[in-house]
């Protein structure tokens, strides 16, 4: 056994931090200034006109605009997350042989398992991590935002219920389980990427794609179903990347649901994340990681064997 | 760990690129205590040797490293190794700081206070981001972070490759004096062969895959000897079949492998011919008249 431990665990991950904080501290930060930046020079610039905006989306009963705004962002923090990771994942398996330090790291008591195990955990936990206190800090900026629209709207002012302490702790729950759930979910297409990466490099992104395109192409052709269906494959694929959302899509649609066009209540986590839950497939969920650890050790088998760059 | 306890001990280490036989079948042993010049040409497989010892390539052949296989036990050995392979192969997004604490961290016999007593001999600051240093200075880097670590068996493949002369000198000399004990061993590669000759104990010639010398310090310098050959004595001189010769401002040299003292003696005067001397009569000697070091040892 190596000498791999909670200390060099914890080292590595701070290690793929430092490597990779461009992407998911400082990118962020800057996109969430100069968003900002832009709100704060339009409400100066048209602070007046946002009373119709407030009339506008005020027509409901129950609505809770600071919890709709904050679950809107939270959408677009997972966006980015995921797109982020699936570059990261791309990118870190096969970045210390493009970077020229792959010997250094197999100079450490460290195996090459133990190392792109890691890199799966920091992009597991690190990142979202990160992303989640962008998001954090978007809300406490956001409600400060939000009371300075409404010193402008007084209608805004008065469908911004007072409740936000509560709805930031239920939105930001809920969404963390959302995010963990579906980052689990998506693994074994990060893992994927991941050895395309340590095959490929930099033709990772462009051969994932183009093979899931192949593989669909060569299903159609070869059951004829061009035209009448879709593959078994491109189905799975389909399912594989929309299946959160989908559950997320039905439990707004159920009957009794307080959350739509003409309401938005604050999302109850004690709600949210039992129903959500109860809807993951599970046996799909575990068999996605089976895969994934499958990808991960035959990547870091791939590593292990070759050092040539 | 006693003293003269086998550290490396390699039989039958083969390695094939495609139709490329780089490695073929070669034999030898390490032992604790010593430090070994592995020196060949370009391509000669002193790299894949290396490689196939640090578990970083699979091979034909039985290899152990401290009891171990080392391709199967890499990570597991890495405990009791440090090498380098290039000294341009730190990860260049950290800072000097983060470099020592991610060593301490990881490697349990890395010493901290060591690395940094190295590194203050040298105009690199803690602060400093690795990609910012000169390649000087990621040598000293490297070859600082590399002694501070208690290992029992140190390998360094052309480790002062761009260095400057006085940086060189004071690497090998600190090598010698500050890390070498009885415990551990050394093994070196470099084409700079002269500078190391001092703090060698054993040479292995490699030439295409295989080894052409293995020999200790001493045994070379009784075995081999080069003489200035009288001019009256050049042909009887060559009837003895020496592994090199050439005539230099007039003067006929010759290296020779286990020639009588009587002989050598009445030829002219005798000198032990130095690790380069050596290796390129190895290497390009006469062909006819080049005998197969290693088998004249067995």
């Amino acid at each position: 056994m190596s000498s791999y431990n909670l200390a060099s665990a914890k080292t590595l991950l701070r290690k793929e931090f430092i490597e990779h904080k461009t992407a998911f501290l400082y990118v962020p930060g800057i996109l969430m200034g100069l968003l900002f930046l832009a709100f704060f020079v339009a409400v100066w610039r048209n602070g007046a006109q946002l009373g119709m905006l407030g009339n506008v989306i005020a027509h409901g009963e129950g609505f809770d605009l600071f919890a709709m705004l904050y679950s809107g962002s939270l959408a677009v923090w997972l966006g980015y997350l995921t797109l982020m990771l699936f570059f990261y994942f791309a990118a870190s398996f096969h970045v210390d042989r493009k970077n020229n330090s792959l010997l250094f790291w197999k100079s450490l008591p460290v195996s090459d398992l133990e190392i792109m195990a890691t890199k799966t955990l920091a992009g597991l936990t690190v990142f979202p991590a990160i992303i989640m206190f962008w998001a954090f800090l978007g809300a406490i900026i956001g409600y400060i935002s939000l009371n300075t629209v409404g010193a402008f709207s007084p209608v805004i002012s008065s469908i911004n219920s007072g409740t936000s302490f509560w709805a930031f702790i239920n939105v930001q729950v809920s969404a963390m389980v959302f995010i963990i759930t579906s980052l689990l979910w998506y693994l074994p297409l990060f893992a994927f990427a991941g050895l395309l990466g340590v095959l490929l490099r930099n033709w990772a992104v462009p051969a994932f794609i183009l093979i899931v395109a192949m593989i669909s192409a060569l299903e159609s052709i070869l059951t004829f179903s061009m035209l009448s269906r879709q593959g078994v494959f491109e189905q799975m694929i389909e399912d594989r990347l929309s299946a959160p959302f989908e559950i997320i899509r039905s439990m707004l649609n159920q009957p009794g649901s307080r959350v739509g066009p003409d309401t938005f209540e604050i999302v109850s986590m004690a709600e949210f994340i039992p129903g959500f839950l109860s809807q993951i497939d599970w046996v799909q969920m575990s068999l996605g990681w089976a895969i994934a650890a499958i990808f991960i050790y035959v990547a870091s088998e791939y590593r292990r064997r070759r050092i040539e760059s | 760990m006693t003293n003269n306890e086998i550290i490396v001990e390699v039989q039958g280490l083969g390695k094939k690129f495609g139709s490329t036989e780089v490695l073929k079948g070669i034999d030898f042993s390490i032992p604790s205590g010593r430090i070994y010049g592995l020196i060949g040409h370009n391509g000669a497989g002193k790299t894949t040797a290396i490689n196939a010892l640090l578990g970083l390539t699979a091979y034909d052949g039985e290899v152990k490293v401290l009891g171990k296989e080392p391709f199967a036990n890499r990570a597991d050995l890495m405990a009791d190794i440090a090498f380098i392979s290039d000294v341009a192969s730190l990860p260049r997004f950290l800072k000097v700081l983060e470099l020592l604490q991610l060593m301490d961290d990881i490697h349990p016999n890395f010493n901290r206070e060591k690395a940094e007593q190295f590194l203050s001999d040298t105009d690199i600051r803690l602060s400093s981001k690795i990609k910012s240093l000169s390649k000087g200075m990621l040598a000293q880097l490297h070859l600082s972070i590399v002694m501070a670590i208690d290992a029992k068996l140190l390998v360094l493949d052309e480790p002062t490759l761009g260095l400057d002369i006085t940086f060189r000198k004071k690497f090998y000399r600190r090598l010698v004096e500050d890390y070498m004990s009885e415990n551990r061993s050394i093994l070196i590669t470099t084409h700079q062969v002269d500078e190391i000759e001092f703090l060698l104990t054993d040479l292995i010639f490699l030439k295409g895959g295989e080894i052409v010398l293995d020999a200790g310090m001493d045994e070379i310098s009784q075995r081999f000897c080069q003489i200035i050959v009288s001019a009256d004595m050049v042909e009887q001189a060559k009837a003895q079949k020496p592994i090199f010769s050439t005539v230099q401002l007039g003067q006929s040299i010759m290296i020779f492998d286990g020639l009588e003292k009587s002989k050598a003696e009445n030829f002219g005067p005798k000198t032990t011919p130095s690790v380069s001397d050596l290796f390129v009569a190895l290497m390009e000697g006469n062909n006819s008249n080049k005998k197969n070091a290693q088998g004249e040892m067995q």
